[in-house]
């Protein structure tokens, strides 16, 4: 159909018409989404509104029902979630998708491998390993790290694929107040050094501090778009989401 | 080169002691000694087949028993049907090729179809039992590749031993032959598993869905490595063809491909070189128990599967391993470069 059709424009990540339907219940409901090169892009809703199901049509992990998924104007909808890997997206899931077993290095490894010749390779984890302040736990079996520190694990895992846009979904989820500092000034350096990315959150204040632009999900549906300050002032967002949050 | 240093630890130091052991042993005992260890080493394949694919490909196999089987056969059919001597070592790789072969047809179907765990456990014994089962009831005079008949439950007998020019391996020359073999593949393994390749089939075996995520093409990965298993296995079932000369469906059947599995689970599946020492300790208990009847081993052996499960699910040998490093090396100092990636 419109397969290998070209789209212009200076989105990254379009969705048109998306939905992902589990028998009767539209986890997503025909929604579209923009989401521009350098973009700081939060996605906020109630429980089941659809946001990690959304992450997960984006990746591969689920196929949508209907609809389709463009990245830099390719379409990629009914792309392997390998072959969109090293296209350049990349995600932090929800649940650490850390490999437990393994030690920090091992998993760096793993990922980095794939992106980077092997000269390259240990220099580059060992930078990112510095950046993300957890290079003392190097040979560190990933078990016994902190929830926080098993976040920033994985964000240095999507790193060393060397992503154009990255997915966080919940990054900050399960962390003290000094550990949600450092991961919103992580995420705002990494996008200062051009990643786009798209995240999750419920917190906040988290999302009020770096987010440039908000995507109000509920009941699988796009509810409202704006800054924040425009969702803030949103009575209806406020009435659905925020108001209980 | 440097990820290719060695590293001192009980591990490698118990390993590199095997080998000089084995290298020194005919000095010291009667021929048929040396032929029952020629033995032994021949299904030492068959276990690292399973330890690669199961302990760091994560594949649970129940089929190594068949690949073992297509080798043995294989290399059977093609020499005797050549009738030259010299062909032996033709057949002994063709035979290689062909086992990883028909592993890397039946992987691709399994694989690229979404089976995994459980169902490859089940898929695979299901060709072990379908192939022992079909060879068994090949007794009939029609049952011939070439001139060669597969002798139903009797199986083939008279299978050449490996002739390298003129000259056969026999006795003690065979012995070496499939010792320096045994190293070779072991070296290889131990460098495989710290390669590329193997870090992706370890993070396969932890969690496929997060490393497909990692951009890795999985289902290839596995239909590759399970071919090499393949391959593995097809060899032990070669070298143990041109060792007694005769090839059974019994060899290549159900019993023979749990033994593997308890082997490997009960040594230790994630460490080729616990693996490789549990299978000689089997053999070698099998063969000193025969006189007094053979199950004593098989009894000892469910006994030791049980004990492991129960206290040492990571297997006996490698936990010996580890009470060794405490014991005689910096732990700390080890694990750090096994995290580096080094020679482990």
């Amino acid at each position: 159909m419109s397969k290998g059709l070209v789209e212009k424009s200076d989105a990254i990540l379009t969705l048109k018409g998306v939905g992902k339907h589990f028998g009767g219940l539209k986890a997503v409901d025909n929604i579209d989404l923009s989401i521009k090169k350098g973009e700081l892009h939060c996605l906020i809703g109630p429980n089941g509104a659809g946001k990690s199901t959304i992450f997960k049509m984006i990746m591969g992990v689920y196929e949508p029902t209907v609809g389709e998924v463009f990245y830099n104007g390719k379409n990629i909808t009914k792309m392997k979630n390998w072959d969109r890997a090293n296209l350049g997206l990349s995600i932090k899931m929800q649940v650490p998708g850390v490999f437990g077993e393994l030690s920090v290095y091992d998993n760096m490894r793993i990922s980095a491998q794939k992106h980077m010749k092997s000269s390259e390779r240990d220099e580059e984890i060992d930078n990112l390993l510095r950046f993300l302040d957890i290079i003392h736990l190097k040979y560190e079996i990933v078990n016994n790290l902190s929830h926080g520190q098993q976040q920033w694990l994985e964000i240095g895992m999507s790193l060393a694929s060397k992503p154009e846009l990255l997915l966080l979904d919940e990054p900050a989820a399960g962390m003290g107040p000094t550990e949600t500092e450092f991961t919103a000034e992580l995420v705002q350096k990494l996008n200062r050094e051009g990643v786009t990315i798209l995240f999750i959150d419920h917190d906040m204040d988290f999302v009020r501090k770096i987010a440039e632009k908000v995507t109000v999900l509920h009941l699988g549906k796009k509810f409202a778009e704006g800054t924040i300050e425009e969702i803030e002032a949103n009575q209806d967002v406020v009435d659905i989401y925020l108001g209980n949050s | 080169m440097r990820n290719l240093k060695m590293k001192l630890n009980t591990e490698n130091v118990i390993g590199i002691g095997l080998f000089l052991f084995l290298f020194i042993y005919p000095l010291f005992v009667t021929p048929y000694q040396i032929l029952n260890l020629s033995y032994f080493i021949s299904m030492v394949f068959l276990t690292l087949s399973l330890s690669l694919i199961w302990g760091y490909g994560g594949i649970f196999s129940f089929g190594q028993a068949a690949f073992f089987g297509v080798g043995g056969y294989f290399y059977a059919i093609f020499t005797m049907n050549s009738g030259i001597s010299t062909i032996t070592p033709i057949g002994l790789l063709l035979g290689v090729l062909v086992g990883g072969l028909v592993a890397g047809i039946i992987g691709y179907f399994m694989f690229y179809g979404g089976i995994n765990d459980v169902f490859v456990g089940l898929i695979t014994l299901c060709i072990t039992v379908s192939l022992e089962t079909f060879m068994a009831q090949t007794a009939g005079s029609q049952w011939k590749i070439g001139t060669v008949g597969l002798g139903g439950y009797n199986g083939i007998n008279g299978i050449p031993t490996i002739s390298l020019g003129s000259f056969a391996l026999a006795d003690v020359n065979f012995y070496y032959f499939i010792l320096i073999v045994l190293l070779v593949v072991y070296i290889g393994l131990r460098l495989f598993v710290v390669s590329r390749f193997g870090y992706t089939a370890i993070a396969i075996r932890e969690n496929r869905e997060r490393t497909k995520l990692l951009g890795y093409n999985v289902p290839r990965f596995q239909t590759l490595i399970f071919a090499l298993g393949g391959a593995l296995a097809s060899l032990s079932g070669i070298l143990y063809a041109t060792w007694g000369g005769y090839m059974t469906p019994s060899a290549a059947g159900l019993t023979a491909a749990t033994l593997p599995v308890v082997l490997a689970a009960a040594g230790g599946r994630k460490n080729l070189t616990a693996a490789m020492i549990f299978t000689f300790i089997y053999y070698w208990f099998s063969q000193t128990l025969s006189a007094s009847g053979n199950e004593y081993a098989l009894v000892i052996l469910g006994a030791a599967l049980i004990l492991v499960i129960l206290f040492v699910p990571e297997g006996i040998i490698v936990s010996l391993f580890k009470l060794g490093d405490n014991l005689f090396f910096n732990r700390k100092k080890a694990t750090q470069v096994k995290a580096e990636g080094e020679f482990t």
